[in-house]
């Protein structure tokens, strides 16, 4: 039982998230009615659909610092693209040079031999100065009626945005924990030449998982854009290292080959909570993020840690 | 290729560059090497070339660290918020700023050493507790930092290039520390980490150090950037995180650890901050810069690995 | 004659399994004391455990008369221990004079000086015989230099005992000699000496004493008058071996090759490598360890680039990655199984399904696995291969030198393969599971499959093989079969081939 547990990091997260709701709902104010989880599990859903993109690169132990990047890029473009064609091209195009930003990390990583750290930041990078010539340095802001009805309405009371996240997160259960592919993933994940010795296709696999994380981050671009009803070039910010942390904090090992996507969706609440929590004691910016990083930390050093292989 | 030439290809390389956008740098601004031009450079560069340094010394040891932005900020902050107009109370603010900073890196250092936790990690949730820190320093831009010493700092004092001279006596320090035997035991636990522990080397002591280290020069990035802005941003240092890093793998340092030198950090930054300089000069919008500078980074790794890649396969 | 080191009653075990059993013996000053065993009888561990990389269980090591308490290298080094480990502990990226002294660098008013390094190292290297420029990294130097370096490196402390831990494994005949007179000048100043070895030569020549471990326990020490190489194997071992191998193929056998190879060759490591591996048969590469035999193996399942011809069925094909390979139907068991043969940290499960997802999951990629016939396939694997493992999830590492060696080579089956490459099939496995391991390739071999196999163990290819390709520095210098292939003629052959290419 104790082998189970400790081998079962993603559960630890889905226990940790119940005992700080729990927590939540009995000493602080606020947190007990149903709005307040409709809320919550809705501001989740961006971060929660950006740490399952991300969640698949880590598994193959790999990295994506180009969520953030893409995040605002896809926002950025449809909200332009929509105010000048309508709002369903704005949408296509936005998802396809989010998945083009994927390919191309994946190109990087495949045949310039690229650490992953160095592609993903190099191409977040670029993107970044592309979004400031493509805007002149003033995004546009657009009210895409799909985006916001994707963004705010419910289906019987369940914000839609939390109900794509987690189609989302099904489908990537599927392709991690069920699929051939996932299996590959798992394999580079653990050891990268035992991979290439046992015929896994390194190519396939990482294109895979890169561009669906780019496509993932994207998708969350357009949700917020539906969110707030304006783009910016800032963005996706908050998502760089908030979706490693939620992957992190839901037991998936940063090192990859150890972990489960479900996890990630509780580790995407569990931060969205902390934070949230740390609004309703009414702490400043700054005594907030003390705090929050410290919660990491402890959280971290509880359950996270990584088991030495020697 | 000889030997000699390939052992050093990076450094070779990115002189090389340096040498190019130098002569097109002097091209389109003749006054270059005029002791005002060399003061007000010197000034602009001072702060990524040294949170670099400080990357450098974490990357040695093999890891890395995300919250040296953060960390950045925070020695900026504790240093405008206690400085005065004084020569006294500003030396004292500097070395309250750095012990600040050098404790926090120590910190990072412990939890990556004894904690079982990845640097990555480790870092990352660092990251946002240094940042919070550094906010209740100083919530808002501003603090105080003395007219007379951002003059002299950016205007040249008796006609010395205060900048270059502080960038020197740090990298003179680096070169000092590293040649002692914690230096040599930094390359060692990032070359090989057990067997540096089979020999006898305190890893952990080595790693708290080495983070401790880069702490100080991340704090002496974050004065300078004060003492060059004349005053205070809570959240100006974040961005240095990840071009620190682009700027040390820039400069051939290896995310394994124990590969790589000061100096090709140290030319590293200064070809990027040149670059972007040199753009700027051309009148093309600096929006473009982040693009050069992804691409610069693209580019110089790629012809590493793909030079290098022949002896491991 | 006084007591340096003693060792008592000292047990030890991983996650379970003991490897170590009430084990003592002691080692006297001024004289060398051999450890003897086979690989996994607890060698390493006695001698991990005296430097202080591991803690014992229970039980007591006694050093200079005191009993160690709060053992770590850092102490053992420091109390005059000194060792040369099996697993190199040197810094490939720093230099030959920095890792001489590595972690003791000498220093000048809290400086270290690289040329009083290079100027204190040149004496050291002298005399364990290396003659390179100290300013090399060690990363560029040979195998076998980098031992010598690890050696002059144990020198420099001026150690009362000094552990050579399988340090002459990739040493030539030259520089065997000169670790030997360094061990024969430490003995005569009164110093101690612990040897390990698979070379028994080596021991009997150069060790006072031996003392002989098997399975965790200590068998017996002798001294070196009352002992030889037969008596020590068969103290070793500790049974009789005739029914180690099993029979061989039939004479007959001469079928058309399913892989040929002609000129093979890979840069720096082997050249014109002509093997015709032919359904049924097992073929040895056997030669002195690194002579190329791993590199041939390594080019014909496509993780290294080579030149020359290589036809299956017949046919020309190139093998430039190892998908290209299995899909071409070859299987490899490498000698480093732990990096390359397994994910260790994956499950018994997962390792054995890896190759074999293709059919479990057939059409694209992305099609589900299907958990049943993964089950299915593996229970047969681990029914017919005799794995021991607690259940189908249990991770790989934490399985015996032995079943992990069984899943490696396991996980192959299913896909069928035509070709199998094994390198070193049986290092660190124990007697019972070399056994097993032997008589499941003369089976595979039996229902058609063709086998290669390296090894640097003269009596497994002897054994075991139907033919054996001599190699020395990179070429194959002579093919033995049927009667020819003897452990004399083999061994012969090993040695002759160095004349030949010196003459």
């Amino acid at each position: 039982m104790r082998a189970l547990l400790r081998d079962n990091r993603a559960a630890w997260s889905f226990g940790v998230l119940a005992l700080v709701w729990l927590a939540a709902v009995l000493f602080a104010q606020g947190f007990d009615s149903i709005a307040s989880v409709r809320y919550l599990i809705q501001t989740a859903s961006f971060l929660g659909i950006v740490a399952v993109g991300q969640t698949l690169v880590v598994m193959m132990s790999g990295i994506d610092l180009s969520v953030s990047a893409v995040v605002a890029l896809s926002a950025v473009v449809c909200a332009r693209v929509a105010s000048d064609s309508d709002g369903a091209t704005g949408i296509m195009v936005a998802l396809a040079v989010s998945v083009l930003v994927g390919l191309v990390n994946a190109a990087g990583l495949i045949w310039l031999h690229l650490p992953p750290m160095v592609m993903t930041l190099a191409t977040g990078t670029v993107i970044a100065g592309a979004l400031l010539i493509y805007t002149n340095g003033s995004p546009s802001s657009a009210r895409i009626p799909l985006l916001d009805a994707l963004a705010n309405d419910d289906v019987l009371g369940v914000p839609l945005a939390t109900v794509l996240w987690l189609a989302i997160a099904a489908a990537a259960v599927w392709l991690l924990h069920l699929s051939r592919l996932g299996r590959y993933a798992f394999a580079l994940g653990n050891s990268e030449p035992a991979s290439r010795a046992s015929g896994v296709p390194v190519p396939v696999t990482t294109f895979v998982m890169y561009t669906a994380c780019a496509l993932l981050a994207g998708v969350a671009g357009l949700v917020l854009l539906g969110f707030t009803g304006t783009s910016s070039l800032t963005m996706g910010n908050p998502y760089q290292l908030l979706s490693i942390a939620a992957v992190v904090l839901g037991g998936t090992s940063i090192l990859g080959g150890r972990g489960h996507v479900l996890g990630t969706v509780a580790g995407a609440l569990l931060l969205t909570l902390l934070t949230a929590l740390l609004v309703a004691w009414n702490l400043d910016e700054g005594p907030r993020q003390v705090a929050l990083g410290l919660l990491i930390i402890a959280l971290l050093l509880a359950y996270a840690r990584e088991r030495r292989t020697t | 290729m000889p030997e000699f030439l390939r052992a050093r290809l990076d450094l070779v390389g990115l002189c090389g560059l340096l040498v190019v956008v130098l002569f097109a740098y002097q091209q389109l601004d003749p006054t270059l090497l005029d002791p005002s031009t060399i003061t007000i450079l010197s000034a602009q560069f001072l702060p990524l070339i040294l949170a670099a340094v400080g990357q450098t010394i974490v990357m040695l040891t093999g890891g890395i660290d995300l919250s040296l932005g953060a960390v950045l900020s925070l020695g900026m902050a504790v240093f405008v918020v206690t400085a005065t107009d004084d020569a006294g109370g500003v030396l004292l603010a500097m070395a309250l700023a750095l012990v600040v900073t050098v404790l926090a890196g120590a910190a990072n250092g412990v939890l990556v050493a004894y904690a079982g936790l990845p640097p990555i990690i480790v870092t990352l949730a660092a990251s946002f507790l240094w940042g919070g820190v550094t906010l209740i320093v100083l919530p808002q831009p501003g603090g105080h930092v003395p007219s007379g010493l951002v003059r002299a700092y950016n205007m040249g004092w008796h006609g010395i290039a205060l900048p270059a001279v502080a960038i020197a006596i740090a990298l003179v320090g680096w070169k000092l520390v590293r040649s002692t035997r914690f230096g040599m035991a930094v390359y060692a636990v990032g070359g090989n980490e057990h067997g540096a522990y089979a020999n006898g080397i305190a890893t952990g002591r080595t790693k708290i150090l080495a983070y401790g280290f880069a702490g100080f020069f991340v704090g002496l990035a974050g004065i300078g950037l004060a003492i060059q802005t004349g005053s205070g941003d809570p959240t100006i240092g974040v961005p240095y995180t990840l071009n620190s890093i682009a700027v040390a793998v820039l400069g051939g340092i290896s995310f394994f650890g124990g590969v790589g030198q000061m100096r090709g950090t140290v030319l590293g930054a200064l070809l990027l901050g040149l670059l972007t300089n040199l753009l700027l000069f051309t009148g093309i919008s600096t929006f473009y810069q982040m693009i050069l500078q992804g691409v610069v980074l693209v580019v110089a790794v790629a012809v590493k690995t793909l030079a290098t890649r022949e002896r491991v396969a | 004659m006084t007591v340096s080191l003693s060792v008592e009653k000292v047990s030890k075990s991983f996650a379970g399994v003991r490897v170590l059993r009430d084990v003592s013996f002691e080692i006297r000053t001024g004289e060398v004391l051999a450890l003897v065993g086979e690989n996994g009888a607890g060698k390493s561990t006695v001698l991990s455990l005296i430097t202080g990389l591991l803690a014992p269980d229970s039980g007591t090591i006694r050093y200079a008369g005191e009993p160690v308490r709060a053992w770590s290298p850092h102490r053992a080094r420091a109390a005059g221990i000194a060792s040369v480990h099996q697993e190199l502990s040197l810094n490939p990226h720093q230099t030959v004079a920095e890792n001489v002294f590595l972690g003791a660098w000498p220093t000048r008013h809290g400086l270290v000086r690289h040329r009083d390094l290079v100027a204190k190292a040149r004496p050291l290297l002298a005399r364990v015989g290396v003659d390179v420029d100290p300013r090399t990294r060690v990363g560029r130097l040979p195998l076998g230099v980098r031992q010598l370096v690890e050696l002059a490196k144990a020198l420099t402390s001026d150690p009362r005992l000094l552990i050579l831990d399988e340090a002459t494994s990739a040493l030539d005949d030259d520089q065997v000699n000169a670790v030997f007179r360094v061990v024969d000048d430490l003995r005569e100043r009164g110093r101690s000496v612990v040897i390990v070895s698979h070379r028994m030569g080596e021991l009997l020549a150069i060790s006072d004493r031996l003392t002989v471990l098997k399975d965790g326990e200590v068998v017996t020490t002798r001294d070196r008058e009352e002992t030889d190489h037969d008596d020590l194997v068969r103290l070793m071992v500790g049974r009789e071996l005739s029914d180690m191998f099993p029979a061989k193929a039939a004479r007959d056998t001469r079928m058309e090759p399913v892989l040929r190879t002609r000129g093979l060759s890979v840069p720096s490591a082997c050249e014109g490598i002509d093997l015709d591996l032919v359904p049924g048969r097992i073929v040895g590469l056997g030669g002195l360890q690194g002579q190329g035999q791993r590199e041939v193996l390594r080019a014909l399942f496509g993780l290294r680039r080579h030149s020359g011809q290589i036809e299956m069925d017949g046919r020309p094909c190139r093998l430039s990655a190892p998908r290209e390979a299995i899909r071409r139907g070859i299987g490899y068991v490498p000698e480093d199984r732990k990096a390359e043969g397994l994910h260790v940290t994956q499950s018994v499960r997962t390792n054995l399904a890896l190759p074999s997802l293709r059919v479990l999951a057939p059409g694209r990629t992305l099609t589900t696995v299907s958990r049943q016939r993964e089950a299915r396939l593996v229970a047969d694997l681990i029914e017919r291969m005799r794995v021991k493992a607690s259940s189908p999830a249990q991770e790989v590492r934490r399985l015996s030198g032995g079943n992990q060696q069984k899943v490696a080579l396991a996980k192959w089956l299913p896909t069928n393969p035509r070709v199998l490459l094994l390198a070193e099939p049986t290092r660190g496995i124990d007697v019972g599971t070399k056994r097993e391991i032997y008589h499941l390739l003369r089976g595979l071999a039996d229902d058609g499959m063709a086998v290669l196999v390296t090894s640097g163990d003269t009596m497994e290819l002897v054994g075991l093989c139907d033919e054996v390709a001599v190699m020395y520095e990179g070429t194959v210098v002579d093919l033995l079969h049927g009667e020819d292939l003897t452990e004399e003629r083999l061994v012969h052959a090993s040695v002759v081939g160095r004349e030949v290419t010196h003459a």
